[in-house]
């Protein structure tokens, strides 16, 4: 096959770092390929994507070449960048600059100076082939979050790419959206020939459409290679472990002989069926006892709540919150979901309806005193920070409850492993270091009920299993969490009730282990899988191979 | 300012922007040159009139409400600031001052409030027609530069203003909120919560600048995309407008509907009755439009 990208002993050093993010990297990529980069947070997988494509480098040194065709990506010329290597940015929010559909897909070929004539055929195309004729009109504004990303995506093949980067392109978006998008990837890499280099730590949707895995590890490339030998080597990572998707990871957790390994539940089912292999459920560990906080009460009483283009977004909606709960809110984009915690919050005042915390009703409460009982984290933490750095952060809330600040502060940065980024702007953290700050200043407040929004959007699988565990000993504590996510992996692993939000209500919370075996659509990968031999089977862990 | 703000489908969204553009320069030169307070009465209902039907129940509550307030001071301070007027109504006298209200001053409010709370509902409406793409495409051949600029910054002035709302909502997790506390207080906190605002948007719009030159933006001389094109419609109308016009303008130069000397305002003019037809025409004709666009309907 034709090499399209060549990158030769590259390294790369941000400006005011002293360490290199990219050490030595070599690496080909040929015309058709689907190349997904793995790495946790910080690894360099952004880095290295962006200096495939010269607008896109940030400020700092390189060392060795890029090659796009021969030609050293920086001699490209905007024109030629601009047409043949596409860029989809992680938040689909921030690529759109026009007021309707149309007029984004018109302008990466106004800017190359099109014609009318065939501005209108290639939108034309793109529209068809993308499925957006309905929405050409519509304001931006107006759009969901994944057909934001969709246009984005569009605008960028309006210009007939040869390669298209996309940087965690579902990241912030909800499970059936993110498949929904992968699945128009794969029509686009599949009929279009085009090729797709993408960087993804949520894996267990992307793989299946790869056919190669690039592994960063703390900015140095350790494989490069097939996606299945890939997944072993990551099984063998501690640090990677957590990356393997559900399914692969049960072949390799039971040390099934499976070669290649599958990546969907329907291969492994029928790999299952074909082996014969045979699984029990194994002994479940006792629940830890959590210490219960006497005479509390928090509950929301015949909510409702419309906003003035909607309908009742929150309808007559009732919920008694049991003390030092974990209970999980289970919804589609737009189900009222983020307006509930909200609500529950005091953030927002519904029309109908009282939220009340130890009989006082919340949003009358003084704002200071409600803190103290009670935190919030939104899915976008940066919208609570305050722009200072992240001691001055932690200070600033911790001052907001009694007790020693400094020991507090110090004790946040040590449990939230923020201590090597103490005296950096929050703003420019990573992802994953600002939902740890967020957390940590949710925290650091000492609440009794914390309110997460998708408290695991965007983050590597590391990083959610350390936000997990973080919750977990706070609730075990006593601390009562509400928690709205889609997440179902982590819902099933950590929440002790989970409740779907539906029609603008709640259904009536289910102790967790018992809501996902009843579902059959909103559970875990390995329920899925296994469902047909043990249905009470959640994770790897659950189920014992039965050996005769 | 949003886009696609009333049905797509109907006749006056439907016009070229060029057209739609002439009728509302007629439109506004029609709300500026008549002071008589039965002709400004006419063009103010008939805009109301107008709006009802392009824009919801709910956005024409809104506007009339803000609108009617507005129109309600403006009276007050002409009956209170204006005391030259002839036809004393009623008066108060507090030792050698007097305090009177007037009929002049009376007429003249009213008249002044009718005519700006025309305008505000003119520009409401033309907010709703002339939307961001048309007006981009009517700047772009005269100024291209202004017309991207002026996209670029409604963009961002939509993203400033969602992210703001929710700031507002969000900062209040860090004790920032700007109802509680003293005057110095939150005074201080909005000053805080416009530096997160700052802070947040530059780096959010470092961003879409940077994925603006990645799509090609500045590697060459723009083009621009014609999505509107001139159809039979626009010449009918722009011709229908122009003949209301210039008759009701031929009628104002022939002194109708104008008093130069405010002490000799009048509930109704001798002849103002002739120019209620055509000014009743003109604002109606884009109804008079989407009755001919539903009769052509297959």
């Amino acid at each position: 096959m034709r090499e399209l990208i060549n990158c030769s002993n590259l390294s790369f050093t941000y400006a005011g770092q002293t360490q290199p993010t990219l050490v030595d990297i070599s690496l080909k990529i040929a015309a058709g390929e689907f190349v997904t980069i793995v790495g946790a947070t910080g690894s360099g997988k952004t880095t290295l994507l962006k200096q495939l494509k010269t607008e896109l480098k940030p400020a700092g040194e390189q060392r060795g070449d890029v090659l796009y065709q021969g030609t050293p990506v920086a001699d490209l010329t905007s024109n030629v960048s601009a047409q043949q290597l596409g860029y989809v940015a992680q938040d689909p929010q921030v690529q759109p600059i026009m007021a309707t559909v149309i007029e984004e897909l018109a302008f990466p070929l106004e800017n190359l100076g099109y014609s009318t004539a065939e501005m209108n055929s290639r939108i034309a195309e793109v529209s068809n082939f993308l499925g957006l004729n309905q929405f050409l009109h519509m304001p931006i504004q107006d759009l969901s979050g994944g057909q934001l990303q969709l246009v984005n995506l569009a605008s960028v093949l309006a210009l007939k790419p040869q390669v298209i980067l996309l940087d965690e392109p579902t990241a912030q978006l909800d499970p059936t959206t993110a498949q929904n998008f992968l699945n128009i990837l794969q029509q686009v890499h599949d009929e279009l020939a085009i090729t797709i280099i993408l960087t993804e730590h949520r894996l267990n949707r992307v793989l299946a459409l790869a056919n190669r895995l690039v592994l960063l590890e703390d900015g140095h490339l350790t494989y490069d290679g097939d996606v299945s030998t890939g997944l072993q080597r990551m099984q063998a990572a501690p640090k990677l472990q957590p990356f393997v998707p559900a399914v692969p990871q049960f072949f390799l957790a039971h040390h099934l002989d499976a070669a290649p390994l599958p990546l969907t539940v329907t291969a492994g089912r029928r790999l299952i069926t074909q082996r014969g292999w045979r699984f029990k459920a194994a002994p479940l560990a006792e629940p830890e006892s959590i210490a219960r906080p006497a005479n509390w009460h928090f509950e929301a009483q015949h909510v409702s709540l419309r906003y003035p283009t909607t309908g009742d977004i929150l309808h007559q909606l009732d919920l008694t919150v049991t003390p030092a709960s974990w209970l999980a809110i289970i919804g589609k984009n737009g189900s009222g979901k983020s307006t509930l915690l909200t609500v529950l919050a005091g953030l927002r005042k519904p029309q109908h309806g009282k939220v009340r915390l130890n009989h006082q009703i919340i949003w009358k409460m003084k704002n200071r005193d409600r803190l103290r009982q009670l935190s919030y984290l939104s899915q976008n933490p940066t919208e609570q920070f305050n722009g200072d750095t992240v001691t001055e952060e932690l200070t600033a809330q911790a001052k907001l409850a009694s007790g020693d600040v400094t020991e507090r502060v110090q004790k946040a940065l040590e449990t939230f492993q923020l201590q090597a980024v103490a005296e950096q702007n929050s703003f420019d953290l990573s992802g994953g270091q600002q939902q740890l700050l967020g957390l940590a200043l949710a925290l650091i407040t000492r609440p009794q009920v914390l309110l997460l929004d998708e408290p695991t959007k965007g983050l590597d699988p590391g990083t959610k299993l350390l936000v997990g565990r973080i919750l977990q000993e706070k609730h075990q504590a006593g601390l009562t969490l509400i928690m709205a996510s889609h997440d179902m992996d982590f819902c099933a692993e950590f929440a002790d009730t989970c409740t779907f939000m539906f029609n603008g209500c709640l259904t009536e919370p289910q102790p967790t282990r018992q809501f996902f075996t009843e579902n059959f659509l909103s559970t875990t990968a390995v329920n899925r899988l296994l469902r047909q031999q043990v249905p009470t089977a959640l994770f790897s862990q659950d189920v014992t191979q039965i050996t005769d | 300012m949003r886009v696609g703000i009333f049905d797509e489908l109907n006749f006056f969204s439907r016009l070229h922007p060029l057209t739609a553009t002439i009728y509302f320069v007629e439109l506004f030169v029609l709300l500026l040159v008549f002071n008589h307070l039965l002709v400004t009465g006419v063009l103010f209902v008939g805009l109301a009139v107008l709006c009802s039907w392009y824009f919801s129940r709910q956005k024409v509550w809104g506007t009339l409400k803000g609108v009617g307030s507005l129109m309600l001071m403006i009276f007050a301070f002409n009956v209170i600031l204006n005391q030259t007027g002839t036809k004393t109504l009623w008066s108060w006298q507090l030792g050698s001052w007097t305090f009177r209200i007037t009929q002049t001053a009376t007429l003249y409010g009213v008249t002044m409030a009718l005519s700006l709370g025309g305008m505000i509902l003119a520009f409401v409406l033309f907010n709703g027609v002339i939307t961001t793409p048309k007006l981009s495409y009517l700047l772009f051949p005269v100024v291209p530069r202004l017309a991207m600029l002026l996209t670029i910054s409604l963009r961002m002035v939509n993203l400033f203003t969602q992210k703001f709302r929710r700031l507002l909502m969000l900062q209040k997790t860090r004790n920032v909120v700007l109802n509680e506390g003293s005057w110095r207080e939150r005074l201080q906190k909005t000053g805080q919560l416009l530096r997160i605002l700052l802070i947040d948007s530059v780096s959010s719009a470092m961003e879409t600048a940077v994925l603006m030159e990645a799509r090609g933006f500045g590697a060459k001389k723009r083009s621009h995309y014609q999505t509107f094109r001139w159809q039979a419609m626009d010449g009918w109308f722009i011709v229908g407008s122009l003949v209301i016009f210039s008759l009701t303008m031929v009628f104002r130069f022939q002194g109708l509907g104008w008093t130069g000397d405010v002490t000799k305002f009048t509930i109704f003019g001798r002849h103002d009755g002739w120019l209620l037809l055509p000014l009743l025409a003109f604002v109606g004709l884009p109804l008079v439009g989407e009755g001919g666009y539903k009769l052509c309907e297959n």
